[in-house]
């Protein structure tokens, strides 16, 4: 498939195309902590690289944060899109049967706004600097760390709700 | 090729660490170590080569509607039109594609919103660009001034560079830059990188008088002309919307009439390794002084190395401390001096704050996350202030840091409050403005302030506290946000379609916005499929206020504003087709049923509570104006009990118009 792509357009070489291909497991990952537990991760990589190969790509210097700060903008423009939705659905008076159903074992991460998972995925899992996780997710360093300070609270919160209740 | 694997290459950051989640047993234990590897793996996986060839196949059909359309299998995640692009330095959070709207008119408010805005991205793009250059300054103070003239005057951001302090604007860098996207991303402006085009400014016969107002420091008072060509046909559509439409326009201003707290204008510049700059802090700062006669700054006086705390969460709390103690120089030892030169103000400082009443405070804590010379701290603290109520009677006031918001609240025999008595100002990251009056008191949690590292010693960043809210602040502007600040109802996302007799409830977040005037709208569609008289239901629980209370408007299939009967609640839609509803949010959430005429209840609100007669035998009542928050007195005929018209014969409908908001 990506040989006869690049021979017909040669932007898409195919060193492009084993890049892209070399960064589908970590993407993957990412995509799975960052969306929606209905949208497949795999879907999401894949839209990732489509407005990839789409885009002028001049100025794109790394192309792993790219496509990571596109993975994050697409989460987070469903989960927008979703709660104005579900917002509206609940303003007309119809049943809401939309709502986030996570299973438990997930719950306390997926109650995390998206932006703020890629955070603590990116720094607390993955280890990258949170000055660069600030840049893939769209977010100023200060802002960063304020987002990720707060999500560190949140998640411990609930964890330690969770273990008292238990 | 195998599809799931690749050779592990230890100089790419994005491959994970070889155990990447053992780095969460201390942080969380072992429970949030099993969820994200559950995230990590789930999903149907389909390979790289199957997605890279489906996203291959898309791309060279120029065809990035989302993956549903895509891939033919997963949930849609792409919104229609969306701009998902992952720009990383350059690229804001994108934004759905809204239906294009026609733009309502509302003149003043909007040509304020829009040149105020142009200005702040302006001036702040040069300020970031300044950042960017290689800097190095004029040879003195007199050039430096002339130097940003004559940048302004040929709209050159590049000559500029050299000449704005470098320290006091690096810290607005990235908020700015920010900023400029979202608004090009918002459509608020056409380009990032040229919010002010279509706006030439320019500098003439401009004189300069230099006066040293210490070492390195030198006070620039200016004289000359400043200019200002407007050419609408390059902003934006929204922005040209608000200015009037098409055309040119041309002013100018002589800077010997222009007082700035009753003073000439000026700019003050500093000399930093061996070059001059105009100091944007210094000039506010020495305007407040010398406008309030304050004594003048010790400038040089700021040694970092001896002034700040040893740590972050000691800054904090010293500082905290030192305000509830009245103790000013010891406040302005905390701020960077770097970025604010409160402590070369000092005395000035003390001296403005010393009527300020002091408060105890009670209980102070704070928790440092610490990433190189940077860190934030969570502080909650408490404490006392006294106050005096209404009747003049001294009582305690309460007062609380929690959750970004400053809340005070009162206690006295002779005005015993509740706690929803209580108020106080919140930094915000949702909404149409940065910061808030809240009546609200479940603002829990810590706040978060930014504090930096300058000579080994520690400072609370008070911009960097600022900032670190409004970037989130601005991260959340959308098209509604900005269809509040032009007051352009329709330019806000459709939420959906309403169907008649069904009522829907709007939209509040509890707490009134400190710019009040900004009020977001909800906007829905309304289809008929022939001529139909409606009213318009719109009512608290348990009051009835008018439609127009609540800036309930609608709007024909063009656009053009429905004009109510004389009860303010019935609209004739004269043809069959989609209309526009669109009504302000509110303090309080109220529900808002359009109905046919015909189905109408009896006790549908009309006008407006407070009428009074008038001698016509008319009422006059007070009731909102369709700006959504101004009130305005208008005559409305003699209330009668509620008799409701028959509409037409029509079978309204319920269809939805275009797209849901995407975003």
């Amino acid at each position: 498939m990506s040989a006869s792509a690049s021979a017909t357009e040669p932007w898409w070489d195919e060193r492009l195309l084993a890049e892209l291909r070399a960064l589908y497991e970590p993407l993957r990952r990412f995509a799975g902590v960052v969306g929606r537990l209905d949208v497949e991760p795999d879907d999401l990589v894949q839209e990732a690289y489509s407005r990839f190969l789409s885009s002028e790509r001049d100025g794109v210097r790394d192309v792993g944060a790219y496509l990571r700060r596109t993975i994050v903008n697409l989460a987070t423009n469903e989960r927008r899109r979703l709660r104005r939705a579900e917002a509206a659905s609940h303003r007309l008076d119809r049943d809401n049967g939309q709502a986030d159903a996570y299973p438990s074992a997930l719950g306390d991460l997926l109650q995390l706004d998206p932006r703020d998972r890629a955070l603590l995925y990116l720094v607390d899992v993955e280890g990258v600097p949170t000055s660069e996780a600030a840049s893939i997710v769209g977010l100023a360093a200060p802002a960063a760390r304020m987002a990720l300070s707060r999500a560190r609270r949140a998640l411990r919160t609930t964890l330690h709700t969770e273990s008292t209740n238990a | 090729m195998p599809d799931d694997t690749h050779p592990p290459d230890p100089t790419n950051r994005d491959d994970p660490p070889e155990d990447p989640m053992r780095r969460l047993g201390p942080l969380y234990g072992p429970q949030t170590t099993h969820q994200w590897e559950g995230l990590t793996e789930r999903g149907l996986r389909r390979g790289a080569d199957a997605v890279l060839a489906a996203a291959v196949s898309t791309a060279r059909l120029g065809a990035t509607a989302g993956p549903a359309a895509s891939a033919g299998t997963g949930a849609d995640v792409g919104a229609g039109g969306d701009n998902a692009s992952g720009e990383i330095d350059g690229g804001g959070v994108p934004v759905a594609e809204l239906q294009r709207r026609r733009p309502r008119r509302s003149r003043p408010r909007r040509t304020f919103g829009a040149l105020g805005l142009a200005a702040l991205l302006g001036v702040g793009g040069y300020a970031a660009l300044a950042v960017q250059g290689s800097g190095g300054g004029a040879d003195s103070p007199a050039a430096a001034v002339r130097q940003l003239a004559d940048a302004i005057d040929h709209e050159d951001a590049l000559a500029a560079v050299a000449v704005l302090a470098p320290d006091e604007v690096r810290t607005l860098r990235a908020t700015v830059s920010k900023a400029q996207h979202q608004a090009a991303d918002t459509k608020l402006v056409a380009s990032a990188s040229a919010p002010l085009a279509g706006i030439d400014l320019s500098v003439r016969d401009l004189t300069t008088t230099v006066t040293s107002l210490g070492s390195g420091v030198a006070k620039v008072d200016i004289r000359g002309t400043l200019g200002a060509k407007v050419d609408r046909d390059k902003f934006a559509e929204i922005l040209r919307g608000a200015t009037g439409g098409h055309g040119t326009g041309e002013a100018s201003y002589d800077l010997a009439n222009l007082r700035v707290g009753g003073l000439n204008p000026f700019l003050v510049t500093v000399e930093r390794d061996g070059g001059w700059y105009v100091s944007p802090v210094y000039t506010a700062f020495e305007y407040l002084r010398a406008s309030a006669g304050l004594p003048a700054a010790d400038f040089g006086s700021a040694d970092a190395s001896k002034l700040g705390a040893d740590s972050p969460e000691a800054a904090a709390t010293e500082l905290i401390r030192a305000i509830g103690a009245g103790d000013w120089t010891k406040v302005a030892s905390l701020a960077p001096p770097k970025e604010l030169p409160l402590y070369e103000y000092r005395v000035a400082f003390a001296q403005l704050m010393r009527h300020n009443g002091q408060f105890a405070v009670d209980k102070v804590a704070s928790t440092p996350h610490v990433d190189g010379s940077d860190a934030t701290i969570d502080v909650t603290a408490s404490g006392t202030y006294r106050a005096t109520d209404y009747t003049g009677a001294h009582v305690t006031g309460h007062w609380n840091l929690e959750g970004g918001c400053i809340t005070t609240s009162t206690t006295s025999a002779t005005t015993p409050r509740g706690p929803n008595d209580a108020f106080g100002w919140c930094l915000t990251e949702h909404g149409t403005f940065p910061y808030g009056l809240t009546g609200r008191l479940d603002h829990t949690g810590p706040t978060t302030v930014h504090a930096v590292q300058e000579s080994g010693r520690w400072f609370v960043s008070p911009v960097g506290t600022a900032l670190g809210y409004l970037d989130t602040w601005i991260s959340h502007v959308d098209r509604g946000v900005i269809a509040a600040w032009f007051n352009a109802p329709l330019e806000s996302p459709v939420i959906g379609p309403i169907t008649l007799d069904h009522a829907v409830a709007s939209r509040s977040d509890g707490q009134s916005n400190a710019a009040g005037i900004f009020r977001e709208f909800d906007h829905y569609t309304v289809h008929v499929d022939g001529p139909t008289d409606v009213v318009v239901d719109a009512r608290l629980d348990r009051y009835g206020y008018s439609s127009l209370m609540f800036g309930v408007r609608l709007f024909g299939p063009d656009g053009t504003p429905l004009q109510p009967d004389a009860t303010y609640t019935k609209y004739h839609l004269p043809a069959a087709g989609t209309y526009d509803v669109t009504m302000s949010e509110f303090g309080t959430p109220y529900r808002v049923t359009v109905w046919r005429a015909d189905h109408a209840p009896a006790d549908v609100p009309k006008g407006a509570p407070g009428c009074n007669p008038t001698p016509s035998g008319g009422e006059e009542c007070s009731i909102s104006g369709t700006t959504g928050g101004s009130m305005t007195t208008v005559p409305v005929p003699t209330r009668t009990p509620t008799t409701v018209e028959a509409g037409s014969s029509s079978t309204p409908t319920s269809v939805a118009r275009g797209t849901t908001a995407g975003k």
